[in-house]
């Protein structure tokens, strides 16, 4: 049944190339010395490995102020995001009270505004509750995720209710069941919504930016696009920034993937 | 009646946090852009109403509708650029065989990286040194070297690529989550009725896979209307305003000029036209409202 399909493979080569080469670039620009560039033709493996640009980045450039950052933003606004959306896609999926479907509505719906049209005005809000300037300022509108709700709300759907039941019966209130019971056993899904949401408020770059313009504040996405601006020339920092900046996430990526993968197909996203 | 009655409360507890975070971050700063935007409103001086006046300027503002072409004129070239190379891509995976969770893997991988650091990689690819990885590799068809983003041409060229290249694999799994969930049934009954693969490609691929199709495509237009990032780091609208699209005008005159109130009407104005290609579509091709089926 099965055939060999040669076309199949050279296509998922070719693509696998695109795919792959810009990071390799940047991985070996990021080893590379300044005089390098000039050299024509360009070289894939430099001659020799220059790895005291990323000494540079931390000791002359603040990569470790942006690291700390960056690091402290995300991991708060994953726990909140988690507990919070959790807990609301638990009450949207398993409880049934008066306003659950226009609450859950008006859930979608925010997913419908895109933030562009709005971004001016939150800035407003955000200075009125003076956490311009301040980390909390960033955190604090990543928290509640409509995006997360859905997920997490489409496998709360298909639990089994014997977890339930059996806490009814230990004389477990709601609250004691979500925490004691519902959330132990929410680890792949948690997994696959808190590595989303880590991912993309990792490399987020626009309301930072907005936010923050004191240099101690800033996520390693602001401080590499300031790099770059100032030291333009200098590509083999500016690469060196890059692969700082994305080396945790690929970590990460690689050691969660099939949750990641998996969770995304299994998530019924298409509806 | 429902066995948690009692206890109905800690429903609207459990609700309560992410539906007072939409409220106060969402929907609160939406409609207060239409407050704002009737008001001559500049963040460091004061504000004044002026009712519909901004809308009023706005008809006459020639980079207004210049960007809200350029706008357009993405979303046409991006939309469709992605919706047939994630399907390809998803086919691919799905007919690869043994070797299918590696190239899904591999394919999903640029997705991982932020759109600065793709904007920083591919500026850096995109060199208009002969030495630039581009340049080198179009030198051996014999082109002169190009200076990339110094061109209009040359920036469209790689702004559409870097989308293309951070977005595509995403879009690719959801493809591939539709067509997995086709019954394999359905192609063998159709194999034994005598059907060829275009048949069965046309007959059962395509109407099985409506419902990711169509999120695809809604989402890829709402966020080719929103996304402003890779132009804001990658050319800044340049080179001479030539890739200005309607977002980053709004973000220039809101953060740049400090014009809130002109700012706002363009916003509320984008937001009404994003609402309403979702509603034309979502009717266009009768989506199940029912998420949970």
């Amino acid at each position: 049944m099965r055939q060999k399909r040669p076309f199949l493979h050279v296509m998922a080569i070719f693509y696998t190339i695109v795919s792959l080469v810009p990071t390799f670039w940047m991985v070996s620009g990021s080893l590379k010395s300044q005089n390098d560039f000039n050299q024509y033709p360009p070289s894939f493996i430099p001659q020799q490995m220059h790895f005291e640009n990323f000494t540079k980045l931390f000791n002359s450039f603040h990569f470790d102020v942006y690291l700390k950052n960056t690091i402290f933003v995300t991991v708060a606004i994953v726990l909140l995001s988690l507990l919070v959306n959790s807990m609301a896609a638990y009450a949207l999926a398993r409880l049934t009270f008066p306003g659950r479907n226009i609450i859950f509505l008006f859930v979608l719906g925010s997913m419908m505004i895109p933030f562009a049209t709005y971004m001016i005005p939150l800035f407003m809000v955000i200075r009125q509750l003076g956490l311009i300037n301040n980390l909390w300022g960033i955190v604090v509108i990543a928290i509640a995720h409509p995006f997360s709700i859905f997920l997490l709300r489409q496998f709360y759907m298909n639990f089994p209710k014997e977890l339930e039941e059996a806490g009814r019966i230990d004389g477990l209130g709601l609250i004691g069941i979500f925490f004691r019971l519902i959330v132990p056993t929410s680890k792949p899904i948690f997994t696959t919504v808190g590595l989303l949401v880590f991912i993309w408020n990792w490399n987020n770059y626009v309301w930072p930016l907005i936010v923050t313009n004191d240099k101690s504040l800033w996520v390693l996405q602001l401080g590499i696009t300031s790099f770059m601006s100032e030291h333009s020339a200098e590509f083999q920092m500016v690469m060196a920034g890059s692969l700082v900046a994305i080396l945790p996430i690929v970590v990460l990526f690689f050691s969660l993937q099939r949750y990641l993968i998996e969770g995304i197909l299994s998530s019924g996203i298409k509806g | 009646m429902n066995k948690w009655g009692r206890e109905q409360w800690i429903a609207y507890l459990f609700m309560s946090p992410a539906v007072l975070l939409l409220l106060a971050f969402v929907f609160f700063p939406s409609g207060y852009a239409f407050f704002v935007s009737l008001h001559d409103w500049n963040l460091l001086g004061g504000r004044k109403f002026i009712g519909f006046g901004n809308y009023a300027r706005l008809l006459n503002d020639t980079y207004f509708w210049r960007s809200l072409g350029r706008s357009i004129l993405y979303a046409s070239i991006v939309v469709p650029l992605v919706f047939v190379f994630s399907f390809g891509l998803a086919l691919l995976v799905r007919h690869i065989g043994k070797s299918s969770n590696f190239f899904r893997t591999v394919f999903f991988f640029p997705n991982l990286v932020s759109t600065v650091i793709s904007v920083l990689i591919f500026r850096f690819i995109l060199d208009s040194a002969p030495s630039g990885l581009m340049n080198y590799l179009i030198g051996f068809l014999g082109f002169e070297p190009v200076s990339w983003l110094g061109t209009t041409s040359g920036s469209w060229f790689g702004l559409i690529n870097v989308f293309f290249w951070t977005s595509i694999g995403f879009y690719m799994l959801i493809m591939l989550s539709g067509l997995l969930d086709i019954p394999v049934d359905y192609y063998e009954a159709a194999h034994i009725d005598g059907a060829n693969r275009w048949h069965s490609f046309w007959h059962i691929t395509v109407p099985q896979m409506k419902n990711s199709m169509v999120f695809v495509f809604i989402v890829n237009i709402i966020n080719a209307f929103q996304y402003f990032d890779l132009f804001l780091i990658m050319t800044k609208g340049g080179p001479a305003r030539s890739t200005e699209i309607t977002v980053l005008y709004i973000y220039n005159l809101g953060f740049g000029e400090l014009r809130l109130g002109y700012a706002s009407a363009i916003s509320f104005l984008l937001f009404l036209l994003v609402f309403v290609l979702t509603l034309v579509q979502v009717k266009l091709f009768r989506v199940n409202k029912s998420v949970n089926q």
